[in-house]
């Protein structure tokens, strides 16, 4: 498995530029998911790398090799050696699970069952399956015969295009485990693009955040999370509240509290990041709390099973309303007055002009399909 | 969902570093096949101008050929509607309404295709005045060319979602208003495609017309060529066609606009509901018996009355045609598989360049093959001879020159079928062979291949009940002595002794009802 490196990507669809120089280096042995809403230009980037798409400028290298310059596509798909694992599998209707893994195998080893079987254990799938055909398959086994397929040939290289939509809660968790689990015993290079943000945690060693065309934030999920590059692309990644306050002595003061900054920042007015997470509630305010204390009115309760995410309305916020996320039972009611605190610490972006939008309604939950 | 897919906005005509295009490969196979084609329109067009321009123009412009060009023209311009409309209905009823029977149906509303034309129109001819003349020959053309629309109406159909349908009904919309709205601007590009084959065979049909004693274009070059040998004058009528079928080829794609037939929508997975209301099975039973009786159990009865009927001296005939059927019977299937093979052979990269690289040169060289099928048959076949006993008398008269004609004839046919089927593969499919390794080349050996075969099936089988069902070709350019099915049924129905041409008719006919079902079954295949 080798690193995969594309630098300056553009490419144009008619007027529209789909992406544009875009950077984005996969190192190798690692699993880099790419988020991004509809539109992001994701398929085309993985198209791009695939060579099933002319890029119209920028570079593509696969270890030492050149795949693609904006000249001309140097290398065709087929010697690319990248496996790709399409949204819904896309398994051959005519050949059966066999004959599918074996698809991408030099001739003389495409009946080697040990090879095979090998293969769709990786995978999590077992010797059983071999004379299926697609049709007799669920669609985790199918996206888990595309991902075996892919893997076969033992690729450099590994894309997943939406590897887990249109699978059901428990079915996509499940298969979201094996093919996490198959990818690392494969040692793939790999690079999945999806619009969801959770999938792009659990299963990406690194996160590429897509947007207009190009990669706009890259790094450890964790990272990227707690310290998005914008306050869109913290909308993006999940609830937040975004609140307009000020920075002084690396701490951000906002109606809801004080808070200590992440990183370093200069004094002066700026918009104060604070997740649901970090807010928690309280029936009554705790004497021995030295913090200020503040409270807000319940708008509404909304629940999620393992907790519940909480609107309040806050004096000197209010009409934005503010998400708390509570675990667990919620003793409240709506309409009941609670106590709030703060946890952790706050990313900052220094403010010219007033804090975007509400929350409620920039959340990062995007339910459109792909592409 | 098909609609949004990538591979729709990644076409090839916005994309500017243009890489799938046409590989030169593809290109240059499908420019054999178009030279191939063009050299009987060639040589009748020279034909038509060798004696200058003004002779050609003073041929034309005589009464009588207006007279003809007026019914050639106006028997296409009312039937191909005609047979839209019918087949439409007729998918309509399989594909979307609960029919009693369906396999049963859908073959019997195929067969009128695959029956010979010159059988079918025979038969009619012989029921009575009322079947002659223009009504004969306009009830003709819709009866055995409207399967054609049902064919490739109900393979669209069965390709749409059905969802689109049921939100339609959803909110309140009669099915008649679901249909009009919904599902007929969908099913447009197999519509208007299917109709282009029906409004070009129209303008040059001949043997049923002939036996309908109706005079069109085609007729009169056959009487021209009889009496006269000079095939100036027919050069210069068919000329004619060949401009009427330009019009149609440009007419269709202008009428189809951006609308695509070469990709359908890949959908489907359930079969759509159907809308079973047991007051109207009557009147759609009712639309179905009139169809297929028309098409197919009239000339049926007719041809068993025929040779059943009574008198020993129609059994004594009959009896005596039996000792010549076997060779004819192994002449024609021979000829038709022969055939079927080469121009399935050929068809297959023009329908693999029109559905992968649709560019307009494409469009261009797969409209060039279209052009043939305006040229009358015989014309056709007379160009063929001309030129061979011009240029290679040794052809002049062999098998392999007749199955030239029939080749460049019914390639059309076989390009729709393939086309129809290659369009139905999933672009990712072809992709994420190539990721795994496979060449272009490979792709189509080991994915396109395998998936279109029942296109391709469908494709052989149309050419060889066509085969079967010519006559003019054959008369002209078959070798001395061989005989066809077609050639002995005629023989025989010359004389006044139908009873010996039944026989013949028979096995004809028992040849295309096997080879609707094999169309049924490969090209109605639900998935």
């Amino acid at each position: 498995m080798s690193e995969l490196r594309c630098t300056g990507l553009t490419k144009k669809f008619g007027t529209r530029e789909v992406l544009s120089s875009l950077d984005l280096t996969v190192p190798n042995e690692s699993i880099v998911a790419i988020v991004g809403p509809s539109g992001s230009g994701k398929t085309t980037l993985l198209r791009s790398i695939l060579g099933l798409v002319a890029i119209d400028e920028g570079t593509i290298h696969l270890g030492d090799r050149e795949l693609s310059n904006g000249h001309s596509r140097l290398v065709p798909p087929h010697r690319r050696t990248i496996g790709y694992v399409p949204q819904e599998g896309a398994l051959f209707p005519h050949l059966t699970v066999f004959e599918n893994v074996g698809f991408g195998l030099p001739r003389g080893e495409r009946k080697d069952v040990t090879h095979i079987d090998r293969v769709l254990s990786i995978v999590g799938l077992n010797a059983n399956y071999r004379n299926r055909k697609p049709h007799e398959l669920s669609g985790g086994e199918q996206r888990r015969v595309a991902l075996a397929r892919a893997l076969a040939p033992s690729p450099s290289c590994v894309v997943l295009d939406e590897p887990f939509t249109g699978l059901d809660a428990s079915l996509r968790q499940t298969t979201r485990t094996a093919v996490a689990a198959a990818l690392r015993t494969s040692h793939a290079t790999a690079v999945f693009v999806t619009h969801d943000q959770q999938e792009a945690f659990s299963l990406g060693d690194y996160i590429g955040i897509l947007r207009n065309g190009s990669i706009c934030q890259f790094g450890p999920p964790e990272d990227v999370y707690r310290e998005p590059a914008d306050p869109d692309t913290a909308q993006f990644l999940g609830e937040t509240n975004i609140l307009s306050g000020t920075v002084t002595r690396n701490h951000a003061m906002t109606a809801l509290g004080k808070l200590p900054v992440l990183g370093s920042h200069d004094d002066g007015p700026a918009h104060i990041l604070i997740r649901p997470e970090q807010l928690h509630l309280h029936g009554s305010a705790r004497p021995d709390d030295s913090d200020m204390q503040v409270h807000g009115r319940i708008l509404s309760i909304t629940f999620f099973g393992a907790h519940s995410l909480i609107s309040l309305a806050v004096n000197g916020i209010y009409p934005k309303q503010i998400i708390a996320q509570h675990q667990g039972h919620v003793p409240w009611d709506e309409g009941e007055q609670v106590f709030i605190s703060l946890t952790g610490r706050a990313a900052c972006y220094p403010s010219p002009k007033p804090a975007p939008a509400d929350p409620e309604t920039d959340d990062g939950r995007t339910s459109n399909d792909d592409s | 969902m098909s609609l949004a897919s990538p591979a729709l906005t990644d076409s090839p005509r916005t994309r500017k570093g243009r890489i799938p295009g046409p590989p030169a490969a593809l290109l240059a196979i499908c420019a054999v096949v178009d030279l191939i084609v063009l050299v009987p329109i060639a040589i009748t067009v020279y034909d038509a101008l060798k004696g200058g321009v003004p002779h050609a123009a003073h041929l034309l412009s005589t009464r009588g050929s207006w007279t003809l060009i007026g019914n050639t023209v106006g028997v296409a311009l009312i039937a191909t509607p005609l047979c839209g409309i019918l087949g439409t209905v007729e998918a309509w009823l399989i594909e979307r309404t609960a029919i009693p029977l369906k396999a049963v149906w859908s073959v019997l509303l195929v067969a009128p295709l695959t029956m010979p034309l010159f059988v079918t129109s025979y038969t009619w001819a012989h029921l009575g005045p009322l079947f002659q003349g223009e009504v004969g020959a306009i009830g003709i053309i819709v009866v055995s060319y409207s399967p054609l629309v049902f064919l490739l109406v109900s393979a669209a159909l069965r390709g749409l979602d059905p969802a689109l349908e049921e939100v339609a009904l959803s909110m309140g919309w009669s099915p008649a208003r679901t249909f009009l709205t919904v599902v007929l601007p969908q099913l447009w590009p197999a519509l208007l495609g299917s109709m282009l084959l029906v409004g070009l065979d129209a303008l040059v049909e001949f043997d049923a017309f002939v036996a309908l004693s109706f005079q069109t274009v085609s007729t009169t070059i056959y009487a021209q060529y009889q009496t006269s040998f000079s095939s100036s004058g027919a050069a210069v009528l068919s000329t004619s066609t060949i401009l009427f079928c330009i019009i149609l080829l440009a007419g269709e794609r202008l009428f189809r606009g951006n609308r695509n037939y070469t990709r359908l929508a890949q959908g489907a997975q359930r079969p759509a509901i159907l809308r079973f209301n047991a007051r109207t099975l009557p009147i759609r039973l009712g639309l179905l018996i009139i169809f297929a009786g028309m098409g197919i159990v009239l000339p049926l009865a007719t041809l068993i009355y025929w040779f059943t009927s009574g008198s020993t001296l129609a059994f004594n005939l009959a009896s005596a045609s039996l000792g010549s059927l076997p060779a004819a019977t192994l002449t024609s299937l021979l000829l038709g598989m022969g055939t079927a093979a080469f121009t399935v052979l050929l068809a297959f990269p023009v329908a693999l360049l029109i559905t992968r690289h649709p560019t307009f040169l494409a469009n261009v060289m797969e409209r060039t093959v279209f052009l043939a099928f305006a040229l009358p048959d015989l014309v056709a076949a007379i160009a063929i001879s001309s030129g061979a006993s011009a240029a290679a008398p040794w052809l002049y008269e062999t098998v392999p020159l007749l199955i030239y004609a029939y080749l460049i004839l019914y390639l059309p046919l076989a390009v729709v079928a393939i086309r129809t089927s290659l369009g139905q593969i999933e672009p990712r499919l072809e992709e994420v062979a190539r990721t795994l390794g496979s060449t272009p080349l490979g792709v189509i050996r080991r994915i396109v291949l395998p998936l279109s075969r029942p296109g391709l099936g469908a494709a052989a089988v149309l050419v060889f009940a066509f085969v079967l069902g010519d006559l003019s070709t054959t008369q002209v350019l078959s070798p001395p002595g061989m005989t066809t099915l077609g050639t002995e049924f005629w023989a025989n129905s010359s004389t006044v002794a139908f009873a010996a041409a039944a026989p013949f008719a028979l096995v004809l006919a028992l040849l295309a009802g096997i080879a609707a079902i094999l169309l049924m079954r490969w090209f109605g295949k639900r998935r």
